[in-house]
């Protein structure tokens, strides 16, 4: 049974890793075959929820993946509607995990993506991502806890999966109600249907698999089990030989693709992602396939995600990829963004310690 | 006879297997929730101790079972 598990890891893993780099190659952005945060931004755009007109475009990647889950939970019946575990609370921590993504530039899935090109900045993000986790299992160890989940309606459960089905519709039609970056990251894409069949896939694979990027180091920390950490090396060593055979492949810190090389930035903005991923229970992919799977929480989880992007963009708090034209430097961090990622650690600091019970220390 | 307990929450685990450590059986210990169980990807406790419903479970434990080979046979849930 837990070989069979660990072989669901590792084909999610192998899959992601290779999606990940031919959606690159078909035409999404640079190392961002796969960008949970990044795309949950760009529909943040395309919804007009902010104004930032190089990042506004409904990737179906992350329709793909919360529908994908939805239809194997239904048909596996695990689908099942649940919540009501500090919703409020997972909306913030969603919220914050996006700030932290955006201040370095991507989810956990596009640090291993980046780290399989052979940018730097990721493996030194890699390090913020750690310890950020580590962090978290602390919590986890003194009795972090947001409450337990209860049965819901399975309507409530269905609302975030069902949701995808007009916003697809939206995209393929390309409704005007909708905007589309004409320039930037936002204007480049894979074919439509080539992603959605692709993170269908994704999402039903990565449901039964229950591949998380966080959670694969949470369990290595917590009880010492490595076999959601061999999805993570999966999607590392899958995309770096795809990367090593198309030729994209470059070990470089300066002149990657929408990356910046502020290193200490890069590691406090993982750090919150890996520090908030652990207390939500999962990193942004875990949360679009639990919100496929009618968890409720992780549905809340989103559309904090989605929240914090916008707010993100509308308050100056995003990087920018480092370009440098005539010489002169554009891009890296702003100084709202540093500011918001210390607020958020700070922020997270207190949540943990706040639903934290002493009583359930381990021997 | 080994059993699997599944839970709501990691602290739920935790508080788990300290009760059960204490209750005698140094050897139980955490893992990952089995597939077969749970869509969470949560921690499980495994232990041998004879499960003692009054004893052992609490609000957040969502499930106890025996293992039989590749199946588990549902002894207590709290869904």
């Amino acid at each position: 049974m837990k070989k069979k598990n660990l072989i669901a890891v590792i084909v999610t893993g192998v899959l992601v890793g290779f999606a990940g780099v031919f959606l690159m190659i078909k035409g999404n952005p640079g190392n961002m075959g796969f960008c949970i945060a990044c795309f949950l931004r760009d529909i943040a755009g395309a919804l007009k929820l902010h104004t930032a007109p190089v990042v506004q475009y409904a990737r179906p990647e992350v329709i793909g993946i919360i529908f994908g889950s939805f239809l194997i939970s239904l048909i596996t019946r695990e689908f099942r509607a649940r919540g009501g575990s500090s919703p409020l609370t997972r909306f913030f921590l969603g919220f914050m995990v996006m700030i932290g993504a955006l201040v370095f530039l991507g989810c956990p899935l596009r640090m291993v993506l980046r780290m399989a090109a052979g940018d730097l900045n990721a493996w030194i993000a890699l390090i913020g991502f750690v310890i950020g986790v580590f962090i978290g299992t602390l919590f986890l160890r003194n009795g972090f806890s947001l409450g337990r989940t209860y049965a819901k309606n399975p309507l409530e459960g269905a609302i975030v999966p069902v949701l995808q089905i007009p916003l697809f519709i939206m995209l393929l039609v390309a409704s005007p109600l909708l905007a589309f970056s004409e320039k930037g990251p936002g204007s480049m894409h894979a074919n439509i249907w080539l992603a959605l069949i692709l993170s269908l896939a994704v999402g039903v694979i990565g449901q039964r698999s229950r591949i998380c990027m966080a959670g694969g180091f949470r369990d290595v920390f917590m009880i010492k089990e490595f076999h959601l950490f061999w999805g993570n090396i999966a999607i590392l060593v899958v995309a770096l030989v795809y990367n090593l055979i198309n030729s994209s492949f470059k070990l470089s810190i300066a002149g990657q693709p929408i990356a910046h090389d502020e290193w200490l930035w890069n590691i406090l903005g993982m750090l919150i992602v890996g520090l908030g991923s652990v207390l939500l229970g999962g990193c942004p992919m875990r949360q679009l396939i639990l919100a496929g799977t009618g968890n409720t929480d992780s549905g809340i989880a989103v559309l904090g995600l989605v929240a914090g992007a916008a707010f993100a963009h509308n308050f100056g708090l995003a990087s920018g990829g480092v370009s440098i034209v005539d010489g002169v430097r554009t891009g890296g961090t702003t100084a709202n963004g540093r500011i918001a990622a210390i607020v958020c650690i700070v922020v997270m600091l207190i949540i943990g310690f706040a639903y934290s019970k002493k009583a359930a220390k381990s021997k | 006879m080994e059993y699997v307990a599944t839970f709501h929450t990691h602290y739920g685990a935790l508080s788990f297997l300290r009760r059960i450590r204490d209750l005698g059986d140094e050897k139980a210990m955490m893992i990952p929730a089995p597939r077969k169980l749970s869509v969470s990807c949560g921690s499980a406790v495994c232990f041998t101790l004879d499960f003692d419903e009054d004893a052992m479970v609490d609000d957040d434990t969502e499930g106890v079972y025996r293992v039989e080979g590749d199946d588990y046979i549902e002894l207590f849930a709290n869904h």
